[in-house]
C-alpha cells in the first residue's frame, strides 16, 4: 500500500513539474542565457540551498533563526541511499566555494568568468543525474 | 526508483521556482530576492554536512 502511494506521489509532482515547466515555456520567459549574472547567481544559491536543507533534514537538523541545530535522528538509510548521501555531500562541498567565488565576481560587477559558471552548472546537473 | 524520482521532480520544482519568480521581476524585486537567497546561502556552509557512517 506504501509503495503505491510513493508511486502515486511521485506521477503526481512528475504530472506538476511538466506542467508548470509547460507554463513557462508558453509565458515566453527568458532561458537561462538570457538572464543577467545576479539572476543566475539566485538560481545557483537557490538549488544549492534546497540541496542542503534536504541533507541536513534528512540528517536530523532543523534550522532555528540562522543556525542549524542537531533536533533528531539521522533517518535509516538503506546502503545505496548512504551512497548518494555521501556523493551529494562531496559535490556540495566542491560547489559551495564555486559558487561563493562566483557571487563575489556578481557583488563586485566584475567579469564573470565562464569556466567558473559551467562548471558549477555541471556540478548542479550532476547532484540531478547522481539520483538516477 | 520512485525516491529517485521524487528527487528529481524536487530539483526541478526547484529550478523552475527559481527561474519562474525572477521571471518578470523588476530590478528591485531582483535585488530583494537576491538578498534573501544570499543571507541564506552565506548560513549553510558545507562543514556542518554530517558524514554518513
Amino acid at each position: 500500500m506504501r509503495f503505491k502511494r510513493n508511486h502515486f506521489q511521485a506521477v503526481l509532482v512528475l504530472v506538476l513539474a511538466f506542467m508548470l515547466a509547460s507554463c513557462a515555456a508558453q509565458k515566453g520567459g527568458k532561458s537561462l542565457s538570457e538572464m543577467s549574472d545576479k539572476e543566475k547567481s539566485v538560481i545557483m544559491m537557490d538549488i544549492y540551498n534546497q540541496q542542503f536543507t534536504d541533507y541536513m533534514t534528512k540528517t536530523g537538523y532543523t534550522k532555528i533563526g540562522d543556525k542549524w541545530e542537531k533536533t533528531g535522528e539521522i533517518i535509516d538509510f538503506t546502503e545505496d541511499q548512504k551512497d548518494i548521501m555521501r556523493k551529494k555531500k562531496e559535490i556540495l562541498t566542491n560547489v559551495y566555494p564555486l559558487i561563493t567565488l562566483y557571487d563575489s565576481y556578481v557583488a563586485n560587477n566584475r567579469q564573470i568568468d565562464l569556466a567558473t559558471e559551467q562548471q558549477i552548472f555541471a556540478l548542479l546537473d550532476e547532484l540531478v543525474k547522481l539520483v538516477d | 526508483m520512485v525516491d529517485a524520482v521524487l528527487e528529481i521532480a524536487k530539483m526541478l520544482l526547484t529550478a523552475y521556482f527559481s527561474y519562474a519568480r525572477l521571471n518578470g521581476a523588476t530590478d528591485e524585486e531582483i535585488e530583494r530576492i537576491y538578498s534573501q537567497v544570499k543571507a541564506s546561502f552565506k548560513t549553510n556552509t558545507p562543514d556542518q554536512l554530517e558524514d554518513i557512517e
